[in-house]
């Protein structure tokens, strides 16, 4: 998805995009249209079209938080992802796993794995978590062109396979499985039809966890999350093995499908502003909200979905009970009301109230991860590159749900000598 | 022991693949020809169904062949194929 620098042209008309359309997202402008929709219609809808239901789009800030943090009013018990919609396709895990669910049975579910998410396991492998920062930079800084969108694809899967306990040799396979979930449109990752896409990736995923469990004594499966997941109870009884497999991929998909895009367009949009590069690297204070910044600006999960409790109203038109309504988080943290300059790319920008990991009950839990992991990485970067140019075409994925990058290479220039790094940066993340 | 491959023969695998779509589906009204998606299969049961397949013949179908035939008789032919390649049967059961 192009990542405007300058307030895009509004003249697009809503009635003629097609919000299922994969390839818009790649190829097309979002940021104008959701700047439009913003404006003038608040609440859109997106008809019936090609044998898909109708949905709503909700893409001011205000309007996004409500729909994610009023589960009375906005269930996510039948799914979270427009895919639904563009694929005719019952969610085969509502109700079972954790973006699924609705409090308060959400937070029972959610309590046990936000432990094992939490700062305590992320401090206790800092040393681990910054060689795998350093071993994302580190090819790049010969100088010659680099490809840092497909690179950092594996970034994030390596955070995650640490604390889930999945074993190394898998994490390329894995990686690119998650990829083929949100990019079933992409011919770069199709595998038959976009169903048969999706149904394969999701095959081969849930064979790799189920791997995981057989191989594991079930009377002590472990502390990393894989082992909190076989071991914890859920109203008063264990998972069981679908509701283990289920929950393994959304915590995976949560990290493997979005952190490299915000690895990859925080480089990118500093190599596009130097100014701002120079200012973070005369400055590490200003790392962590360089990082916030970094996630406003690319916001690599673009919507998340949630099904209508009962008829509402809003923006003078009436919401049925049961249909599917988007909130769009790339649009709402490009909303005026509460950024000033919006397109303006600032690593300083305070306050910066982005809805990036979403907002409300479903507030990403591996945030604190994520953030420790852009922290890393950015100040290593900042540390050791002079200099960062782009270098070639930028390829975007297709996909409605991520707006990623598949090819994005720069030039690394190496300073002579690296800048000291700031402290701890674990200590630090919220 | 001496070598002594046993290939079960196409029948043989078909009608034990039958049996599994039935089991993994919890209904008995599937056919040869019956597509496994539209016979209330998914992705999850599509696991089950790769395994218990691994289980029974001792071969690993790729998912990739699975999908372009999801059905009894399409996986017979994928299962035949890759029981005359895999040597492993040795008379014992497969492990």
């Amino acid at each position: 998805m192009k990542l405007t620098s300058s307030a895009p042209d509004t003249a697009v008309d809503p009635g003629s995009v097609n919000l299922l359309d994969s390839r818009f997202y790649a190829e097309g402008d979002p940021h104008a249209l959701w700047a439009r929709l913003r404006r003038d219609q608040p609440l859109h809808q997106q008809p019936a079209l090609n044998g898909r239901e109708a949905f709503w789009a909700v893409t001011r800030h205000a309007d996004v938080c409500r729909v994610l943090r009023s589960h009375q009013e906005f269930t996510s018990r039948r799914g979270t992802m427009l895919c639904i919609v563009d694929l005719n396709m019952p969610d085969i895990a509502a109700g079972q796993m954790m973006p699924d669910t609705d409090p308060p049975e959400h937070t029972r579910l959610r309590e046990p794995l936000n432990r094992a998410l939490g700062m305590r396991s992320v401090q206790a492998r800092e040393a681990q978590f910054r060689k795998i920062a350093l071993d994302l930079l580190e090819p790049a800084l010969d100088g010659e062109v680099f490809d840092l969108g497909q690179a950092a694809l594996m970034f994030p899967m390596a955070f995650a396979g640490t604390l889930m306990g999945i074993p190394s040799e898998v994490w390329a396979h894995t990686a690119r499985l998650t990829t083929m979930t949100i990019a079933y449109d992409d011919p770069d990752y199709q595998q038959g039809t976009p169903l048969d896409t999706l149904r394969q990736a999701h095959h081969e995923l849930f064979a790799v966890f189920h791997e995981e469990l057989k191989r594991r004594d079930r009377s002590d499966p472990g502390d990393d999350l894989i082992g909190v997941l076989m071991s914890m109870r859920f109203e008063g009884e264990p998972l069981t093995d679908e509701q283990i497999l289920f929950n393994c991929y959304s915590l995976l998909l949560g990290a493997n499908v979005t952190t490299p895009h915000t690895t990859s367009g925080t480089v990118l949009a500093l190599a596009e502003h130097p100014d701002q590069y120079a200012r973070l690297a005369r400055d590490p204070a200003l790392i962590n909200t360089c990082v916030e910044e970094g996630l406003r600006w690319t916001s690599p999960a673009s919507h998340f979905m949630r099904y209508a409790v009962s008829d509402i109203e809003l923006h003078g038109q009436l919401i049925r009970a049961g249909e599917p309504v988007t909130a769009w988080l790339g649009s709402a943290n490009r909303d005026d009301a509460v950024f000033p300059d919006p397109y303006t790319f600032d690593v300083a920008r305070t306050p910066n109230r982005h809805v990036a990991f979403g907002y409300g009950p479903h507030f990403c839990i591996g945030a604190g991860l994520a953030r420790v992991a852009l922290r890393l990485f950015v100040s290593e970067l900042a540390s050791r590159v002079e200099g960062i140019e782009p270098a070639g075409t930028v390829d975007h994925l297709v996909s409605s749900f991520v707006a990623g990058f598949k090819r994005m290479p720069v030039r690394l220039t190496a300073r002579p000598a690296a800048l000291p790094l700031p402290g701890t940066l674990a200590a630090e993340a919220r | 022991m001496d070598d002594m491959r046993v290939t079960p023969s196409g029948e043989d695998i078909e009608s034990e693949l039958l049996h599994i779509f039935r089991k993994v589906l919890s209904r008995e009204d599937i056919s040869p020809e019956g597509d496994f998606f539209v016979h209330g299969g998914n992705s999850l049961l599509a696991m089950r169904l790769t395994e218990t397949i691994q289980q029974s013949f001792g071969v690993d179908v790729p998912p990739r062949s699975f999908y372009r035939s999801p059905t009894v008789a399409g996986l017979a032919r994928v299962v035949t194929d890759l029981c005359s390649t895999t040597p492993h049967h040795d008379g014992s059961e497969p492990a």
